[in-house]
Parts: structure tokens; C-alpha cells; sequence
């Protein structure tokens, strides 16, 4: 039973694959993933103002975000939004529904393929490339440092969630994939407005909601590395079960999206 | 052509983008980031502290030391405080930081904080240092002997992509390992090729 099961289900997943990751965008990504993690990594800014081996690992890891995060998410923007949207377009997803494989499991292979693959290669990649640089950082401060990748890569994924969700209401990927990009960058743009805020009105309100959305603001207060403030002058300190706490709630919200998503793939799309 | 040989294959150029991007690290040369230079005698059983600062696996410090006699030159992966703070914790009230003794006892208690040492050959001590991780270092140097020796030092900071060496290292495995990764598909693919060309 588990075996004709398997078996479209490995057949959707490689042609996915071989979609996605047409020769060489894998090789590319991979080579830029390890040429940047060691080109953009900072240890020395950190230095000074690093009190903890905690912020040090916290400092690194999220030294690499930048770029790296905004070609992580480009990729799989680019295959959620082209690739399944293509499809959806193209009737090729009409063909999966012939094969016997429940349409849940025929999405699950899809992202699978864009987000898994994605996410997969740009963890291993950033991680072991961080322990070469720095084995006595990412060793014992492990868990900071997956937290900062748990953190950053949340609004990424709500991004996505929301793209997937575009895609097949929409039933294109062009759209989406530009929403997706513009909401990336709305990101720094309220970030900035709620900062801003919380000084005018001396209220805290504004920066705890956007921490539910983007769990990696509420762990830059954590480790006061929240650039805008003046030293020993940030309005909220959020402890480190606060910050999981963040981290929890938005990995919520994204999970709800890809729920929602999967509702709507497996019960009302029609095709 | 067999979907897991295809997978293989993809898995081997990964394998050697990755191996690729690393030897290109290990190529990028270290950029000097700044140098000091110290002169002056070092009186008899003494010890001075010559360079200190926090170093990361990013950076290297090339150290040139010449001397009319001989030294001993150790580079300590712990801040000068510490070794101060163990010696006044130890000899409270009497020390004389200076004192090569107290010194050397601090060695014989925090041996693993010795990154490496050495003693001035023929005049001249040539080393360079670079860290593994995070550290504070201290370049201390002890005069054990009777008469008081005139020192020249010059230090050197380099920084760099990546640990070059660790670098090369890596590219060296990755990029066979890829390329026998490969393998199958090149082959099936030769093959196929051989065969088509052959029909026509």
C-alpha cells in the first residue's frame, strides 16, 4: 500500500524537482550560499559590545541574514509563485489529480521541493560554513544560533504562506511573487514607522505586534543589537522565554497560512 | 537514463559548486589591517606584554621579534587582565607584575591558555598566529636570562575571507568527492551519446 503510494508521490516530487532547480540554479545558489556566508560574516563589529558568547553567535548568525536570507527567499518565491503557479496554469497539477495520491500529498510534494529543498541546502550550507569560520561559536552556542535562523526565517515564511495562498486563489504566480517581494521589503519600512512610534508615545505596544510577525526584531532587542537606539536607552528588553514566546505565535500565523493553504488546494479549488 | 543516477549527479555539482566556492575563499589573499611596532630593553627576569587584542578566525597576526639575546615569546589566548588578576589574586599585596617568577607560575597553572610559544632563534622569532575562534589574545615575552636585552617588535594584523588553509582544505575533499559523484551520469551520458552518434 505504502509503496503505490510512494511512488507517484516520488514522481511528483522529482518532476518538481527538476522543475525548479533547472541545470545549474542549484549549483549557483549553492556556490553564492558559501562564497557569501564567508564573505559577509562580521565577527569584529561585535566585539566590544558583545558581552556573551550568547550575542557573539547571535551577532555572527545574523550577520549573514541580509543578502543571503533576500536570495533564500527569492528562490523560493521563485518556485512557489512560477513553479506551482505554471503549473496551475498550464493544467499540468490537473494531470497529478489522475494519479492516486490524495491532492494534499500532491502539494506536500510540491513544496517539498521548493520550500524544502530551499530551506534544506541554505540551513546546511550557512551552518557548517559558520562552524568552519567560527567552531567555538556555533558548538556551544548552538541554540542561539538556530534561533536566529528560527527567527529571521519566520516573516520569510509568512511571506510565503501568503504567496502560496495568492497563487492558488489567483491561479498565477506573477502577482504573487511581486506582493511577496514588495510585503519583504514593507517589512523594514513598518519596522521602521513602529520604532519610531514606540519613541514618540513611550509605548511598547507597537513593537511587541511586530514581533509576533517578525520574531527576529524581538530577538535584535534581546541582545540590544536594534541599531536605532542609543546605548542603554532601548524601551523594551524582551527576555529569551519572550522572544520563544514571539517565535511561537508567528510560526502560528504561518503555519495557519499553509493550512489555509492546503484547505483550499484540497477542498475548493476546482480545476 | 536512471532518475537516481540524475539525483547523484545533481547532489556532485552541488557538491562541487560548494568545493569551487571554498578554493575561491582559500584564493581571496589577507588584506593587512595594521601593524605596531615597539622598541626597547627588557630588563632580566621579566616579562612584558607586547601585543593584546580580541582576534577572530578572520584574522591573523604576523609577529617579528629581534633581540640581542634570547626570549621566550608566548601567545596566550586570554586578555592581560587575567594573567594580572592571577597574579595579584595569588600574591596579593607584594607583587611585582613584572616578576618573571609569578609569571611563569601563571603558566604552569593555565597551560591551555598557551596558544604557543617559542624563543627567539639566532636573534629573531618569526610566527604567525591565527585563531580558531573568538579569543582575547596577549603576546607576553620573558627574559630569563641574567642581562637585560633590547627588543625590536613589529606586529602584524591580517585579515582574511576565510581560514585559508581549512578552506583549501575542504575544496580539496569536496570537489573529487563531487566530481565521483558525477561519475554515473557522465557516463550514461557518453554512452547515450556514443550510441545515438553510432545509429546515425
Amino acid at each position: 500500500m505504502a509503496k503505490t503510494k510512494g511512488k507517484p508521490f516520488l514522481e511528483i516530487f522529482a518532476s518538481a524537482l527538476n522543475e525548479d532547480y533547472r541545470f545549474p540554479l542549484l549549483e549557483v545558489f549553492a556556490f553564492l550560499y558559501a562564497l557569501g556566508t564567508f564573505a559577509l560574516v562580521n565577527l569584529m563589529p561585535f566585539m566590544s559590545t558583545s558581552t556573551s558568547g550568547e550575542s557573539t553567535a547571535y551577532a555572527a548568525t545574523s550577520s549573514l541574514m541580509s543578502v543571503l536570507l533576500f536570495m533564500f527567499v527569492i528562490l523560493v518565491f521563485k518556485n512557489i509563485a512560477y513553479g506551482l503557479g505554471n503549473d496551475i496554469e498550464k493544467g499540468i497539477v490537473q494531470t497529478y489529480f489522475s494519479y492516486p495520491l490524495k491532492r494534499r500529498s500532491i502539494l506536500s510534494a510540491k513544496l517539498l521541493s521548493a520550500l524544502g529543498v530551499s530551506l534544506a541546502l541554505f540551513l546546511s550550507i550557512q551552518i557548517s560554513s559558520l562552524y568552519i569560520l567560527a567552531p567555538n561559536i556555533v558548538a556551544p552556542y548552538l541554540g542561539t544560533v538556530l534561533l536566529t535562523y528560527l527567527a529571521s526565517l519566520s516573516y520569510p515564511l509568512l511571506i510565503t504562506g501568503i504567496i502560496l495562498l495568492m497563487t492558488l486563489v489567483l491561479r498565477r504566480g506573477g502577482l504573487a511573487l511581486v506582493s511577496g517581494i514588495v510585503l519583504y521589503f514593507a517589512l523594514s519600512i513598518v519596522q521602521g514607522l513602529v520604532t519610531v512610534l514606540s519613541v514618540a508615545t513611550k509605548s511598547t505596544l507597537g513593537l511587541q505586534i511586530m514581533s509576533v510577525f517578525s520574531p527576529s526584531f524581538a530577538l535584535s532587542m534581546h541582545y540590544q543589537a536594534y541599531g536605532y537606539y542609543p546605548s542603554n536607552s532601548q524601551p523594551w528588553i524582551p527576555s529569551l522565554t519572550e522572544v520563544l514566546g514571539y517565535a511561537g505565535a508567528s510560526y502560528l500565523i504561518v503555519f495557519s497560512l499553509f493550512l489555509l493553504g492546503y484547505l483550499y488546494f484540497s477542498r475548493r479549488m476546482s480545476l | 537514463m536512471k532518475r537516481w543516477t540524475v539525483l547523484l549527479s545533481r547532489g556532485g555539482t552541488t557538491v562541487i559548486a560548494i568545493g569551487l566556492a571554498l578554493l575561491l575563499v582559500s584564493l581571496i589573499p589577507p588584506t593587512p589591517m595594521g601593524s605596531s611596532m615597539r622598541l626597547g630593553p627588557l630588563p632580566s627576569e621579566t616579562w612584558q606584554t607586547f601585543y593584546e587584542d580580541a582576534l577572530t578566525p578572520q584574522q591573523s597576526l604576523h609577529v617579528t621579534i629581534t633581540a640581542n639575546g634570547t626570549l621566550s615569546i608566548y601567545i596566550l589566548e586570554v586578555s592581560s587582565q587575567v594573567i594580572y588578576g592571577w597574579i595579584n589574586e595569588h600574591y596579593s599585596g607584594s607583587a611585582d607584575f613584572t616578576n618573571v617568577t609569578y609569571f611563569n607560575q601563571f603558566l604552569d597553572s593555565n597551560g591551555p591558555s598557551i596558544a604557543s610559544q617559542g624563543e627567539t632563534l639566532n636573534g629573531t622569532f618569526d610566527y604567525e598566529y591565527s585563531p580558531t575562534g573568538i579569543v582575547n589574545v596577549t603576546l607576553a615575552v620573558s627574559n630569563h636570562g641574567p642581562d637585560d636585552v633590547s627588543i625590536n617588535f613589529t606586529g602584524s594584523l591580517f585579515r582574511s575571507v576565510a581560514p585559508a588553509s581549512k578552506a583549501q582544505t575542504l575544496s580539496e575533499f569536496t570537489i573529487p568527492i563531487g566530481a565521483a559523484l558525477t561519475l554515473p551520469w557522465l557516463s550514461n551520458h557518453l554512452t547515450a551519446k556514443k550510441r545515438r552518434s553510432a545509429r546515425v
